[in-house]
């Protein structure tokens, strides 16, 4: 089978999908292929601009434009000095996307916020989805940190303490945390229920009135709480409505705290961004691996197998091809950077990043620089083309970028929904060989 | 005032535990054991975890393979359920390798090591990642175990005896009147106090460190430390432990089958001067695996979640080094030898060895301290939770049906604390379930270890329970051990999340090679946007 498109995007995270968006919004066919969401699934939901400036100590982010001025200042290399003037617009674009695929984000862009999160520490994120609800800034709020007795990826005892020792220790606005645990007749008798089993209960209406019924009961006990802090369980599908109607039927605050691979928050985020370009018109096509891509004159082709791969199942042989292309693999996690005999490669692109060595890692497990390690990937002109196979209808972006530390940075989904949007747009204006949307 | 003791054991590894319990079971009940880390922190806890059954050391080495053969079998007998008979495997394809396979089968038949010769396509069949052009194969007795367990099964059977186990207690000095050691110094790490301890005899079991014991007593004995490096698969490429029919040498590897879910390439052998200081090689994986491609071609893909180092404690009296220095036991009578009464030192060794090691030590300390040679009875005497595998396999499904727990997991517990498992569930229910997804522990067991077993770290935790030892290397577990750990102990937030941190550190320091090597590298991707990216860990930590 074979496929065309003007633009073909490889990668399902945010980078993919924020370049599907633009290269559709500029008039373009489009078409993306993807093994699967990405990093992007495991994320919290939440949209990170950048937390913290890497260096010798931690330097935490709050003010957003000071923290970017200084970000650039010491790495002129990094995506954001190169081509942090578009922020705003990719963020809007961004906004428009999830809006169309019913997921709403807040964040004034100024300032970061404060979240209580899964480790017993606060993250801190620029733009947040409707599960996700800042600490405000005087504090003083009486905060239920509620769990599930079977729901053994969270403990709310443990984060309740945790929560409030650090904002007693580092001189935060304090609350007072209350550790609270909701036992849901649904799963009586079980001892471990995952948090997917729990957000798909919680999507029904039995979940949603079981779970009201319990949060009142709760509150009967505790009602001058300002805020329920759930772990991120309530729901796949519907939960900004039921986050709405607790706090309708409550009067009280209800949020979740940010989590990291837990299945169920970083997916909510993925089926909104797939869901937006599904309506804005992409074909989307999940499942696909991409052995190869040539890239001349003429176009850019793929060669693609579909479907789960073994030995017995040699999966379908697709190719795809187009004007140009956007690859968005991810990076280490992702897949689009691997490791060979001890030297990284962009398998995609055919290219040989270079050799591992001890400069790569640090002795430390966790530094306030970053693993070095984690800031390699393809170098690319200020188009984002490769500067190396020299391609000019093909554009990489998000974490398989060379120049920063999305970990360390906390900027991981910030800088690949601005490459991803800047990409798509580049592809958009390619003037390549193969035309029209026709399939054979 | 000075504590005394009529025996002080020196190293909480697997020969100075065995010692202690030798000990406490002829009667020898006041005796103390000092360990200056963690049980098992060691020689004892860096080994490849094969216990070995005699094969490897056939013809090298006759004696080590006739005893390793024997104890094997006492092992199997006195604590079965941290032992996982899985056999070894051992192929030739050169002529070489051919005439070495006839000396080794000669020998074995010498020795009365049970062995089958089986036809190469039945290998295969058994080991479908065998190369194709393996000439001969023949299948011997061997066994995989946990070498924590083991190690620390011997301590609190020691304990169940009378014997006293002090852990993060470091030996600073020998006390001596004249040149005869009548005590020791001890710092004591968690309550950071020095106190001293009188004794009748001591017996100095610090493996590769035994030479700074000595040197604390005025003399000198030539213990030559020597490392071994390993690589940890994140799971089994082969059922057996396999390797190839030739003398022990640097670059042959060999894939034995570490406890449960993973296996390991080992080992390198090269001399080192601190025992403190034994960094895996890179170099030396890379020959390993090399090597073991020569049978395996595929064992290049499987990846290596961490890679680590064991000290072998070698004495070596002519000045040879690495591997020409005999893997035998020492004993050593310093009265006799150096005119240093009430000391004696046990070393070198194997793992399996120690039980033996340690009745010979205490046939010695015996006659040293009553003046007869009190019964050994410890090949006979079951092990504190000895079970048998059926009886553990009757134990999991009656847990799994009554807690509701995986089949799987219930296994592993049985596995761990035989008998004592279901102790452990009926003590804990409300945490008897999954809480680290890779190696399948329990909350209940976290507890359990954390209240009986001398824990005070989230890496002695791991030596008891093998939290973090998995796929992830604890980073989807840490965390709820650290909420299980707050609540049980009644720690504040900050100490459980510097337990955390610096129990990453621990686990960074493998999966720091292994990355550098190639094959953790999306590991570190996932650690660090957890740790850092979300949590800012490095904002509110001491890392």
């Amino acid at each position: 089978m074979s496929m065309r498109a003007d633009v073909i995007v490889v990668g399902g995270g945010m980078a993919g999908c924020q370049a599907a968006y633009a290269a559709l919004k500029s008039g373009r066919s489009v078409a993306l292929f993807a093994r699967h969401t990405g990093h992007t699934g495991l994320g919290s939901g939440a949209v990170d601009l950048l937390g913290a400036v890497p260096g010798a100590v931690y330097r935490g982010v709050f003010d957003l434009s000071a923290g970017l001025a200084q970000l650039c200042e010491a790495d002129a290399g990094h995506p954001y000095a190169r081509w942090g003037g578009a922020i705003q617009r990719a963020v809007e674009q961004l906004k428009a996307l999830l809006a169309l695929g019913g997921y709403a984000l807040s964040g004034d862009g100024i300032h970061n916020r404060r979240i209580p999160n899964l480790l017993g520490t606060f993250s801190c994120s620029a733009y947040l989805p409707a599960a996700l609800k800042a600490l405000s800034d005087t504090g003083g709020d009486k905060i239920l940190v509620v769990g599930f007795p079977y729901h053994k990826s969270f403990s709310p005892a443990f984060a309740a303490r945790a929560y409030a020792q650090i904002e007693v220790r580092h001189r935060l606005p304090k609350n007072r945390y209350i550790d609270a645990v909701l036992d849901l007749p649904a799963f009586g008798g079980r001892t471990r229920v995952l948090s997917g089993e729990l957000a798909n209960f919680f999507d029904s209406k039995a979940g949603s009135d079981a779970l009201l019924q319990a949060v009142s009961e709760l509150l009967a006990a505790h009602p001058d709480a300002d805020r329920l802090l759930f772990p991120p369980v309530l729901g796949y599908f519907q939960t900004a409505e039921l986050i709405r109607r607790l706090e309708q039927e409550t009067g009280t605050s209800i949020s979740e705290i940010a989590g990291y691979a837990d299945g169920v928050a970083g997916s909510r985020l993925s089926a909104a961004l797939h869901r937006g370009l599904k309506k804005a018109g992409a074909r989307l096509f999940f499942g696909y691996t991409v052995h190869a891509c040539v890239a001349g004159d003429g176009g850019v082709r793929f060669d693609m197998t579909a479907g789960v791969t073994d030995q017995f199942h040699p999966g379908e042989r697709v190719c795809a091809s187009g004007r140009a292309a956007v690859i968005a693999a991810g990076g280490l996690l992702g897949g689009g950077i691997s490791v060979r005999d001890q030297r990284l490669r962009a398998d995609l692109l055919s290219l040989d990043l270079g050799g591992l060595s001890e400069s790569d890692l640090k002795t430390q497990w966790l530094h306030p620089a970053g693993q070095p390690v984690l800031r390699r990937g393809v170098p690319v002109r200020d188009d984002l083309t490769p500067e190396d196979p020299a391609f000019d209808n093909l554009y990489v972006c998000g974490e398989m970028l060379d120049g920063f530390n999305g970990a360390a940075e906390k900027s991981t989904t910030g800088v690949a929904a601005l490459t991803g949007y800047l990409a798509g747009l580049n592809a958009a204006q390619t003037n390549g060989g193969a035309q029209g949307d026709e399939d054979d | 005032m000075r504590e005394k003791f009529q025996v002080v054991v020196i190293g909480g590894g697997t020969t100075g535990t065995a010692t202690a319990r030798d000990l406490v079971l002829r009667g020898f009940s006041q005796t103390l054991l000092l360990e200056r880390r963690d049980l098992a922190s060691g020689t004892s806890g860096g080994c490849h975890s094969a216990l070995h059954g005699g094969s490897r050391y056939v013809v090298s080495d006759i004696q080590t393979a006739v005893e390793c053969l024997k104890e094997n079998r006492v092992f199997r007998d006195i604590v079965p359920q941290v032992i996982d008979p899985t056999d070894a495997v051992w192929v030739a394809k050169t002529p070489e390798q051919l005439a070495f396979a006839r000396q080794w089968m000669k020998k074995a038949d010498a020795i009365g090591l049970p062995y089958e010769v089986i036809p190469v396509e039945q290998a295969r069949a058994m080991e479908p990642l065998l190369a194709a052009d393996i000439q001969f194969a023949l299948r011997t007795i061997d066994t995989g175990f946990d070498p924590f367990r083991l190690c620390i099964a011997q301590a609190y059977d020691a304990r169940q005896h009378g014997a006293v186990i002090r852990t993060h207690s470091e030996v600073i000095a020998l006390l001596q009147d004249g040149r005869r050691v009548i005590g020791v110094r001890v710092l004591d790490h968690v309550q950071h106090r020095v106190y001293e301890v009188l004794a009748d005899l001591v017996i100095n079991a610090a493996g590769p460190w035994g030479g700074q014991i000595t040197e604390m007593a005025g003399f000198r004995i030539p213990m030559k430390p020597n490392k071994g490096t390993m690589g940890v698969y994140s799971m089994r490429p082969t059922s057996v432990l396999i390797g190839i029919l030739r003398t022990p040498a640097d670059g042959d590897g060999l894939v034995s089958q570490g406890y449960q879910n993973t296996a390991l390439l080992g080992t390198s052998s090269v001399d080192i001067e601190d025992p403190d200081d034994a960094r895996p090689g890179l170099d030396e994986i890379r020959i390993m695996e090399d090597s073991v491609a020569e049978i395996i071609p595929g064992i290049r893909e499987a990846r290596m979640i961490r890679m680590c180092t064991g000290v072998r404690p070698l004495y070596s009296e002519t000045g040879e080094t690495g591997r020409a220095v005999s893997r035998r036991m020492i004993l050593l009578d310093h009265e006799k030898l150096h005119g240093v009464p009430g000391l004696l030192t046990i070393t070198g060794g194997k793992y399996a060895t120690a039980r033996l090691m340690a009745e010979e030590a205490v046939d010695l300390a015996s006659e040293k301290l009553v003046g007869s040679v009190r019964p050994c009875t410890s090949a006979q005497t079951l092990i504190y939770g000895a079970q048998s595998r059926a009886e553990a396999e009757r134990d999991a499904a009656e847990i799994h049906h009554r807690f509701g727990i995986p089949l799987y997991a219930a296994h592993k517990l049985t596995a761990r604390y035989g008998a004592i498992a279901r102790t452990i569930v009926e003590r804990y229910p409300a945490d008897a379930a999954v809480i680290d997804d890779a190696v399948q522990i329990i909350g209940s067991e976290v507890r359990y270890a954390l209240d009986q077993e001398y824990v005070q770290t989230f890496d002695d935790l791991r030596r008891r329970i093998r939290n973090g030892m998995g796929q992830d290397q604890g980073l989807f577990s840490t965390h709820r051990v650290a909420a299980l750990y707050q609540d049980e102990v009644q720690a504040d937030a900050d100490t459980a999340r510097a337990q955390i941190a610096r129990y990453l550190q621990a686990r960074w320091k493998g999966i720091y090679y292994a990355a550098l090597y190639g094959d953790q590298l999306p590991l570190i991707a996932l650690m660090q946007a957890f740790y850092a990216g979300l949590g800012c860990f490095e904002a509110f930590s001491d890392v």
